[in-house]
């Protein structure tokens, strides 16, 4: 006979009780991501000045991606977001590699200490330090006085004369933001290269050492070879982080976007249209623009490091 | 058991009653107007005690985004926020704010005066008042008399046109190695922009509201500041009057002044030079071309959507009282944009900072003769367009007038997508 009994759900069944407790996570999940998502791709087709409410809102096609596309300032804050990836992405990772080897296998006192060191810019705040950078970089910033003394002692007038440098200006103030972004992303990434590391069959190292190799020869030959997987995930991470980044240009930039625009990049000039324009749906159709540009980039990188780059080398 | 339970209930209940039967009445804005209405409460809620005051506070950029997320979704709104003159007109566009000329406000039957130049801000074509101002930011010069002295020329002399200021700044730099004012972009303001164009319309708008950034006043006034950077006689390219950068050359008496509101009042003694203040060297004056003009200000706002707006209102007209408008000005430095209480004992001391000078009488004399002028939805777009421009002119050297019409285009195109 049929019951209706049969046909609830039994939660304490294995497969209920899973869903159960995924619910919160899939709730906020849902809520805090997936909606603001689709939101988003939404508003990119729409007209809409947040002040005069929901109802306000029109559908304009694809006129915000059109004005988007022949906007000028957005293709600076594009020029100047891949520079910023390009001076900040290559240094974290050629610095990260051999911090890492160091660290593993030639350092034998202090490995804890200086692990702790490296890592500890990424778990502290980008606002308290960007801060602390805006002061040292100053043009009355010790950065600054650190250096006019250091020129007037060695009597090289020209250069002295031409002090305060202004870290801040169009010509560097890129090269600052890179700087704190190499400090802050350099240890988690070393992390992923120890991690790489300690996964390499030791006899590799063994055998090589018994054939007469170098430890240079040692790392050229089997670290960096069999690490390609972990180089491919770590620029992968840094190439969508760094076509992102708004923090540290914001801070540094005090939220200007620097001289002549210099310090702008694609996530700041979406905050500005956004939030000081009032044009939302501009600033989701460049959000999506900026999407889709980190796929085209990391289906590059995944071609340039070639087919076998997540296979593991055995 | 049951009974027992129920006796707790009911006491419970009761106990929670009166806060039941309470309105609430929740102020959002940026520093220092909630900590100053805060300390008016217990006052107020001794005539008031069915409305329960909650405070949010928040920082200047924050408060805005607060007012623009709940406008957008229409919920949750505070009763009363704190609004920029600057931005105060993309509000009134967005057609969000209670007028209040109308019921339950109706402000005209207020016998409450203000200065017309805060109160024009807030007031569109059809004479609706959406704002009520808090302070007005008549512009001043807060400077070192000591720097004056070392130059040999009086104040009047050097602030008669800014062509004057010009000349003296390059005397102080040439003499005595002192920059006359931080920044460039700190003066790009409605001082010294001040009149643009025909006198009409908004600073950066003319009265067709058409952008206005290349007429032939804004190309006169950033052709100078072109000249001044040239001479060295800023410090750096950007940067405000309290960046830290600066705070030190305050302090060494390496920079002559700074261009801004009443507020310098405040920031000279607890920022850029508590040791000078002590030792008199700061004075106050108007700023060169004996320019009165607004610099700006705060109003306080009500949503339409937002409840309990009777109460909010009983609140506003609270802190209009005239002893509570004093205790405001007492409280934070600030210069009322009321205008009809300058009689009473406390404006007649003499400044703490700006020694042997009544900077209240200064005020209360520029107040009624600050010009009044409108407010476009896109000012705060236009003012930084214009910065942009102008440290492009100058970092670059390049050429006033094309810039200038450049950014009036890339301001023109923003406009034409703002609805």
């Amino acid at each position: 006979m049929f019951s209706i009994k049969k046909l609830k759900p039994n939660l304490y069944s294995k497969k209920w009780a899973a869903f159960l407790l995924l619910l919160p996570f899939l709730l906020l999940f849902f809520t805090f991501n997936v909606l603001p998502i689709i939101f988003s791709f939404y508003l990119s087709f729409q007209r809409w000045n947040p002040i005069k409410g929901l109802s306000s809102m029109r559908f304009v096609s694809l006129d915000n991606y059109i004005y988007a596309l022949t906007d000028p300032e957005l293709y600076q804050a594009l020029l100047n977001t891949v520079k910023i990836s390009l001076y900040s992405g290559i240094p974290q990772h050629l610095l990260a590699i051999p911090l890492a080897y160091i660290l593993l296998f030639l350092l034998k006192r202090g490995v804890g200490f200086l692990k702790a060191a490296i890592f500890m810019p990424y778990i502290t705040s980008s606002v308290a330090i960007s801060v602390i950078v805006v002061n040292l970089f100053a043009s009355t910033g010790i950065v600054n006085d650190f250096l006019a003394s250091l020129f007037s002692f060695l009597n090289l007038t020209a250069i002295y004369e031409k002090m305060p440098i202004d870290f801040m200006g169009v010509g560097l103030i890129k090269t600052v933001i890179s700087s704190q972004v190499v400090w802050k992303f350099t240890g988690i990434n070393m992390v992923i290269y120890m991690t790489g590391m300690l996964a390499i069959d030791k006899s590799l190292y063994e055998a090589a050492e018994m054939d007469g190799a170098s430890r240079y020869q040692r790392f050229r030959y089997i670290t960096l070879p069999l690490l390609k997987p972990y180089i491919l995930f770590g620029t992968i991470m840094t190439l969508i982080g760094n076509m992102q980044l708004f923090e540290e240009p914001m801070m540094l930039t005090k939220g200007t976007g620097g001289i002549d625009n210099s310090g702008v990049t694609v996530a700041m000039h979406i905050y500005k249209t956004g939030w000081e324009y009032n044009q939302m749906g501009i600033s989701s159709a460049v959000s999506w623009i900026l999407f889709i540009l980190i796929i085209i980039l990391s289906i590059l990188t995944f071609k340039a490091f070639g087919k076998n780059a997540l296979t593991k080398v055995e | 058991m049951k009974m027992k339970q129920l006796m707790l209930s009911s006491v419970l209940f009761m106990a929670a009653l009166p806060s039941l039967a309470k309105e609430t009445v929740t102020f959002t804005g940026y520093y220092p107007i909630p900590e100053m209405v805060e300390t008016m409460v217990a006052d107020f809620n001794k005539e008031n005690p069915d409305i329960e005051i909650i405070f949010d506070k928040c920082g200047f950029s924050d408060c805005h985004q607060k007012l623009t997320v709940a406008l957008s979704v229409g919920k949750d709104l505070s009763q009363i926020y704190t609004v920029s003159s600057y931005r105060i007109a993309t509000y009134i566009n967005g057609g969000g704010l209670d007028d209040f000329t109308k019921a339950p406000y109706n402000i005209k039957d207020e016998d409450w005066a203000f200065t017309p130049s805060m109160l024009q801000v807030a007031t569109d074509e059809n004479s609706a008042i959406y704002g009520i101002p808090y302070d007005a930011g008549p512009a001043i010069q807060a400077y070192r008399k000591d720097i004056l002295e070392k130059s040999g020329m009086s104040y009047d002399e050097i602030t008669q046109s800014w062509e004057s200021f010009y000349e003296f700044g390059k005397k102080i730099k040439t003499e005595h190695g002192i920059y006359v004012s931080p920044s460039p972009i700190e003066l790009i303001n409605d001082a010294f922009i001040w009149m643009n164009g025909d006198g009409e319309g908004s600073v950066y708008f003319d009265k067709k509201g058409k952008p206005n950034l290349a007429s032939e006043n804004m190309v006169e006034k950033v052709t100078l500041l072109k000249k001044m950077w040239k001479d060295k006689l800023f410090v750096q390219l950007d940067g405000s009057t309290q960046s830290p950068e600066f705070v030190k050359l305050y302090k060494t008496g390496k920079i002559f002044g700074s261009i801004d509101g009443p507020w310098l009042e405040g920031r000279v003694r607890d920022a850029l030079d508590p040791e000078g203040v002590k030792a008199g060297l700061w004075q106050m004056g108007k700023i060169p071309g004996d320019i009165e003009v607004n610099i700006g200000g705060t109003l306080y706002i009500i949503p339409s959507a937002a409840e309990n707006k009777e109460a909010a209102w009983k609140l506003l007209q609270f802190m209009q009282r005239k002893e509570n408008v004093i205790k405001v000005a007492s409280f934070s430095g600030s210069m009322p944009a009321r205008t009809d209480i300058f009689d009473d004992p406390y404006f007649q001391k003499e400044s703490d900072v700006f020694k042997g000078q009544n900077t209240w009488k200064i005020y209360e004399e520029v107040l009624p003769e600050m010009r009044s002028y409108t407010t476009h939805k896109a000012d705060s777009i236009a003012i930084d367009e214009l910065k942009k421009a102008v440290t492009r002119i100058l970092d670059r050297d390049l050429d006033v007038k094309s810039e200038l019409e450049k950014a009036n285009k890339s301001l023109a195109r923003k406009v034409s997508v703002l609805d």
